[in-house]
């Protein structure tokens, strides 16, 4: 009795061919083959399709990678990697510069000594608008840290404030405000939680608060970060996101401030962030707070000469014109404290000191030396396919794009 | 994730994922750019099974998300960086032939669906069927299936504009 073999399809030659099959199948095509003519004719032509394929494919490995300089070999992509992961480290919870955020927002809500020291008239809140657009305060900030709304509280009673900060681990952190120097109302954040005792207590405010203002900008920059990034998630990273979600209970928020009067009334946190922006997830494309400030120093990638278009509208740059190649230097700057502030200057013919850092693992700020709200730049160094950012409502901060070039 | 299983997944598998993606994209440094996210997320796990197929899951479901975004978008940085390219030096004649190969090539592979492009190129790489099933959440039994079928468009489609071209070459509507 023969067995009567179906002809061959394609999809079972093709998986032949690429050996799919298991051994029996195998043996199966191949002595039909052997016996069928129409058959052993279609798995040469598949032959041919599987050689001709890979041909026409190889032609498409040339190309040319001649926008992003500095980045042909294998080795120098590996220590990038490395150099990304050792900035990430850091838990993030137990940054002082976390907990400086939570006294800077104290401190926002309770008195307008922060603006005031800094020359701005009005403590609004700013809401964060997108992404890295809304307009951050830096070493001397002039506009109100981008705070979520429900965080910054105007107090117009300067009375002393209870102030419910969540932090990464479960335990919420219960800390009370007091007055504090030159302020008509002060601040003194005593935490119970280990985060805020790691930090130390009591409040630098207005110098503190405004150094570490831009943390609080990155938390909120960093959880509409976080919510983006990830639509772009896998499978294999949401599974991980759950895990980490059971993990970690109260993802970062800013603290909220909350009238004394108000003390036991249930309001809700800030909205949270996805568990990305939990602790346990501190890579690049989740940063938490402090992350804009962890990733400065620690972005190789970043450092390099850049030629800048500026996208918004309005006055030109003083210190960046259009078309300016900038040149951002991995050195620290030694008149300013912060570590986050990197060198940088303009080639060309105003060779103009510049200060730059990391607000997000993609995103560079500049800004001349010395600061000046006016001058202060942000882009976005780019890959081809990413859209520029969103540049509505900015004040104060003007946003670039970058294409990165040669270092003449 | 030790530094040296990093390293061992980075030489094993960053060539081959720069490689998808470049044919994928189109560009390079954008491929590059997405294996380094493509790393550091894979740093975030404890331990990868099935670590290939997890790698280009992840790439690919990257590459996805920007593929969504704009198209005008997408041309406006193109502008930008093509600006940056006026300084290339001209290319010979055997380079410009390649690059026009090139040209017919990508214009194939987009004539190809997404999906059936995606398990090609990941082929390519030397996954198996059951790694390509699960990047791309098929099932194995219709890999073959979906790569004949990618085989097959890529060539027609290749040949039909290189014979096209030819033809016009040729002058006019000169058919013999």
């Amino acid at each position: 009795m023969t067995d009567r073999i179906e002809h061959l399809d394609e999809g079972t030659i093709h998986a032949w061919l690429d050996g799919a099959l298991s051994p029996d199948e195998s043996e199966r095509v191949e002595s039909h083959a052997r016996s069928c003519p129409e058959c052993a004719a279609l798995v040469a032509e598949a032959r041919g399709l599987v050689a001709a394929s890979s041909r026409i494919l190889a032609s498409l490995d040339a190309v040319p990678a001649g926008v992003l300089p500095g980045r042909d070999s294998s080795t120098d992509q590996l220590a990038a990697l490395r150099a990304r992961r050792r900035a990430a480290t850091r838990v993030w919870w137990r940054d002082r510069r976390f907990v400086a955020a939570a006294s800077l927002v104290l401190v926002a809500g309770v008195s307008s000594v922060v603006w005031r020291n800094s020359g701005n008239e009005s403590p609004q809140a700013m809401e964060s608008a997108s992404i890295a657009d809304s307009a951050a305060p830096t070493g001397v900030p002039v506009a109100p840290p981008a705070l979520t709304v429900e965080a910054l509280q105007p107090q117009r009673d300067p009375a002393p404030v209870r102030v419910a900060a969540r932090q990464g681990d479960s335990a919420p952190a219960n800390a009370k405000a007091a007055a504090v120097g030159p302020v008509t109302t002060a601040a003194e954040l005593t935490a119970e939680s280990r985060v805020a005792r790691d930090a130390g207590q009591g409040l630098d405010a207005a110098n503190a608060a405004r150094r570490e203002a831009t943390v609080g900008a990155a938390v909120a920059t960093s959880q509409v970060q976080a919510i983006d990034s990830t639509k772009a998630l896998s499978r294999a990273d949401s599974a991980f996101a759950r895990k980490v979600q059971q993990q970690v209970q109260t993802p970062p928020t800013p603290p909220r401030i909350i009238p004394e009067q108000q003390q036991g009334a249930a309001r809700p946190a800030a909205p949270a962030p996805t568990p990305l922006a939990a602790r346990t997830r501190n890579e690049a494309d989740a940063p938490s707070a402090g992350a804009g400030l962890r990733f400065a120093r620690a972005n190789p990638m970043a450092v390099g000469c850049y030629r800048l278009t500026v996208l918004t509208p309005g006055e030109a740059q003083r210190a960046v014109a259009l078309r300016d190649t900038v040149q951002l230097i991995d050195e620290p700057i030694a008149e300013r404290s912060d570590p986050s502030w990197l060198r940088g200057r303009t080639i060309g013919a105003r060779d103009t000191s510049l200060a730059w850092r990391m607000v997000d693992p993609e995103i560079v700020e500049l800004r001349a030396m010395p600061a000046s709200p006016v001058d202060l730049l942000r882009f976005r160094a780019l890959p081809i396919g990413t859209p520029p950012p969103n540049v509505d409502g900015l004040t104060g901060v003007r946003a670039a794009l970058a294409v990165r070039v040669n270092c003449r | 994730m030790r530094d040296d299983e990093l390293e061992r997944l980075f030489k094993t598998y960053h060539a081959p994922l720069v490689r998808y993606l470049t044919r994928r994209l189109g560009d390079r440094d954008w491929a590059e750019e997405v294996a380094q996210e493509v790393f550091l997320r894979a740093l975030r796990q404890d331990s990868l099974t099935s670590e290939r197929s997890w790698l280009f899951a992840v790439a690919t479901n990257l590459v996805r998300d920007e593929a969504r975004r704009s198209a005008r978008q997408r041309q406006h940085l193109m502008v930008l960086a093509e600006q940056e390219r006026d300084t290339v030096v001209e290319m010979p004649p055997t380079t410009a032939e390649r690059a026009h190969e090139q040209a017919l090539a990508r214009q194939a592979l987009e004539s190809l669906a997404e999906r059936d492009r995606l398990a090609l190129l990941m082929r390519e790489e030397g996954l198996n069927y059951e790694e390509i099933a699960a990047a791309l959440e098929l099932s194995v039994g219709s890999v073959g299936t979906t790569l004949a079928r990618a085989r097959r468009k890529l060539a027609e489609t290749y040949e039909a504009l290189q014979a096209g071209e030819t033809r016009r070459a040729a002058g006019g509507g000169d058919h013999d």
